[in-house]
């Protein structure tokens, strides 16, 4: 299965990728798809940030399912 | 009469706050709450520059709605708008801006409040310091 990873503000800046693609195997979950961003980005082993899986707050458990969207969510500092 | 309707938005353009407490209010409401969140010139004992905010709209659309809903689980609140700018601040302009429209003015002053402050929790909207000598995205080493 294929999903596309969104990058944000410092993560954006380490990686140096605002979006990148994953493929993965049938039945992957967030956690997967994290390790697979650990080995190809290993600026993020360090950083903090939470997952979202189509705009809802997911967490490595979370199965991708039919997921088309997975962000990684550095800690928010909106207002 | 009264209708429904809350709203987050972003934009790159400065805020005017003036046009939004019209917007909101419906002819039922007795009280227009407002908030203004503004660029300071420092921060963690340093000399601001200015701000730079990313955001994830499609995300923070769903996070925002959530926050709404809250809202007027607590405070029965139907009519907000929120502005938050993207892009880079200079000191001095705001940031976000929030306006609320309730009945009476207790639910509104707690709405505004409840929004702000849950809105910096959960909706994915970053903010990057600049310094005279350096840069840091808040919150990431913290």
């Amino acid at each position: 299965m294929k999903i596309a990873v969104l990058l944000f503000a410092g993560l954006r800046e380490a990686t140096g990728e605002s979006r990148v693609e994953l493929e993965l195997g049938d039945g992957a979950t967030v956690g997967d798809a994290q390790a697979e961003l650990l080995r190809r980005f290993p600026a993020l082993r360090e950083r903090r940030y939470a997952f979202a899986l189509d705009h809802h707050y997911a967490t490595a458990a979370t199965a991708l399912g039919s997921a088309r969207e997975l962000a990684l969510i550095p800690p928010v500092s909106g207002g | 009469m009264t209708s429904s309707r809350c709203e987050l938005r972003f934009t790159s353009a400065c805020i005017a706050l003036e046009p939004l407490l019209e917007e909101v209010r419906s002819d039922g409401d007795g009280a227009v709450v407002s908030f203004l969140g503004v660029v300071r010139d420092h921060a963690r004992g340093k000399r601001v520059r200015f701000l730079d905010y990313e955001a994830y709209p499609p995300m923070a659309e769903v996070q925002m709605r959530l926050l709404f809903e809250e809202a007027r689980e607590r405070f029965g609140l139907e009519r907000a708008l929120v502005v938050h700018r993207t892009g880079r601040l200079q000191i001095g302009e705001a940031s976000v801006a929030i306006a609320v429209a309730t009945p009476h003015r207790a639910a509104g002053f707690e709405a505004c409040r409840h929004l702000i402050d849950r809105l910096k929790e959960t909706v994915p909207i970053w903010k990057k310091e600049t310094y005279e000598d350096g840069s840091a995205w808040i919150g990431e080493r913290s």
